[in-house]
């Protein structure tokens, strides 16, 4: 058991003095997940959100299908964006495969149904009285879909909040698609697996205490906007 | 010149999948006054307004907002909506302070936000509610929401006020503003209000017209001396038969069985029986008199229960009482015929 306090306090005494190949690791995956999860914001919010309001026919076919996507593996991302990135595959002459690039389009891939997904259901969960109270109001359609996207705010910030959790700690696509190159597409959880591999438990638990601790703080921020929300 | 009114309905019709069909031939609202809709629970009160206020389409007919078409769901609806105002029986306020509440009419409207301040301060101050700006509408009383509803209309200065059954649920303070505000809210600002109730007190001691609304219909009037029976024909006059031992005197060239209704304003009440052009004069007896502001409700039994309405100027020189002796006239084409 020696091996593993020897690899706790090893990985505390890296995390005190910000060790440079950790912040360099904990950079990326903050980089990456924060690009793709603000795509996935701008996407997923307004696509969610017009599923909610809108009737057209095929509705529930799309909405059943966001909730199967909910689950989807996320080597099963890697692998189809693979087919795609590759060299020989169709969008190969971009030159994206084993950059943080592809990693931003797999995360996105990943987190958009969950986006979109969570701001449907807090979209259709609003009061019946508030979209009429926006039209009393004299509202356009934009002016109303602001207030109502304003009103759904707790529900669409735990919609955010879950699909930063989805890809920040996520390793199939990350792997697949960013290739694990030091200082440039190694996030947190591709060096975890890495490290513990190599057997150096050090860096692997640093680094996954950096991760429960980003996660504790996203949660903490969730529960402060939700209760702010309720009590408004 | 006459004028044109604010508000004209042309042949609306509402049809709905269930059955229920709201049909308002033609009725106009005149600008600047205060109507009354009353009628029984599913008679189609907030269809109407939610019709009136272009919050609906109708199926068929049209609605004129100072002369001009206003069709529902239009573009240029929404600038017409914006010079209306619904405020619902069951009121929404958002997840957020009374300020912003207030505020949330006047950001639609590009209102300057340097006059948000003043213009929330003077309408809370309208509903006695000074310095609630800051309060999460979440930890409002149903009175103190009701009250910020009114306030969120007020800063509007809407050109229409609508107000669905607005003395529901409410506490007596609350009551009293409501009312107030409606009788005094000309001198704020000029507007025509029109709301439902089921209160016929309240309708008739706030409001210059009452209407009815009765099976989807609109009639003139309440619906508190509402009789049902046949036409009968004797020579060119026509009569509808209320009781075995009464017949009122009627205007229709509808036969067969029919609704009618005598609007308790266009009753006069009398100790002796006179000479005048009306067709219909009964005597009966007082069986009840409520008082109500300046207006004195006096049932009379002549056969049939009649509500009639007096100034309590009148009802103070008569000497009223319950089991006086009186007598009740009113004009043939004062019967509404439907």
């Amino acid at each position: 058991m020696n091996y593993l306090f020897a690899g706790l306090q090893e990985a505390l005494r890296m995390i005190f003095h910000l060790d440079r190949e950790m912040l360099s690791i904990v950079m990326v995956s903050l980089k990456v997940s924060s690009l793709s999860i603000l795509l996935a914001t701008l996407t997923g919010i307004p696509f969610g959100f017009f599923v909610a309001i809108k009737h057209f026919p095929g509705k529930r076919i799309v909405v059943v299908l966001l909730h199967t996507l909910l689950s989807l593996p996320t080597v099963v991302v890697g692998l189809l964006l693979y087919s795609f990135l590759s060299r020989r595959g169709p969008l190969g002459n971009l030159g994206l495969l084993y950059t943080p690039w592809a990693m931003v389009l797999g995360q996105w891939v990943l987190s958009f149904p969950i986006v979109s997904c969570l701001s449907l259901n807090a979209t259709q969960s609003l009061d019946a009285r508030a979209k009429k109270t926006a039209m009393i109001l004299g509202a356009t359609h934009l002016q109303s879909a602001s207030l109502l996207l304003f009103e759904a705010r707790a529900g669409l910030a735990a919609a955010v909040i879950a699909g930063f959790g989805r890809v920040f700690g996520e390793i199939g696509v990350s792997m697949m698609l960013g290739g694990n190159i030091r200082a440039y597409t190694r996030n947190i959880t591709t060096a975890i697996a890495l490290e513990t591999g190599k057997g150096e438990f050090a860096l692997g638990i640093a680094l996954g205490l950096v991760l429960l601790s980003i996660s504790f703080l996203l949660n903490i921020i969730f529960y402060y906007l939700r209760n702010k929300n309720i009590s408004a | 010149m006459q004028k044109v009114p604010v508000l004209k309905v042309k042949n609306l019709v509402k049809e709905y999948r269930e059955g229920f069909k709201l049909e308002i031939p033609d009725v106009e609202f005149a600008e600047g006054k205060i109507y009354a809709i009353t009628g029984p629970n599913g008679a189609g009160k907030t269809t109407l307004l939610n019709l009136l206020s272009l919050l609906e389409k109708p199926t068929r007919g049209e609605i004129f907002f100072r002369g001009r078409k206003a069709p529902a769901s239009s573009p240029e609806s929404i600038h017409i909506r914006r010079k209306m105002h619904l405020v619902m029986e069951n009121p929404y306020l958002f997840h957020t302070t009374v300020y912003r509440n207030i505020t949330a009419g006047l950001k639609i409207r590009n209102v300057e936000k340097n006059r948000f301040s003043k213009l929330v301060k003077e309408a809370l101050h309208r509903v006695s509610l000074e310095g609630f700006e800051a309060r999460p509408a979440s930890t409002l009383s149903r009175g103190e929401m009701q009250r910020v509803v009114l306030a969120r209309a007020l800063v509007l200065q809407p050109e229409v006020l609508f107000l669905d059954e607005p003395f529901v649920n409410i506490d007596r303070r609350t009551r009293e503003i409501l009312e107030e505000l409606i009788r005094g809210i000309k001198s704020l600002f000029p507007t025509t209000v029109i709301f439902t109730t089921h209160d016929l007190k309240c309708a008739y001691h706030l409001s210059d017209k009452v209407y009815s609304l009765l099976e989807g219909r609109l009639v003139s009037g309440s619906l508190e001396n509402l009789f049902t029976g046949e036409v009968e024909k004797k020579g060119q006059d026509r009569f509808v038969k209320i009781s075995p031992s009464l017949k009122i005197s009627v205007v229709t060239l509808k036969e067969g069985k029919v609704h009618i209704c005598i609007p308790p304003e266009d009753i006069v009440l009398s100790q002796e029986a006179f000479h005048s052009s009306a067709r219909n004069s009964f005597r009966g007896i007082i069986k009840n008199i409520y008082l109500s502001g300046e207006v004195v409700k006096v049932s009379v039994e002549v056969g049939a229960e009649f509500t009639v309405l007096i100034t309590r100027a009148s009802y103070q020189n008569m000497h009223l009482a319950v089991g006086d002796s009186v007598c009740i006239t009113f004009k043939s084409t004062a019967v509404q015929v439907f």
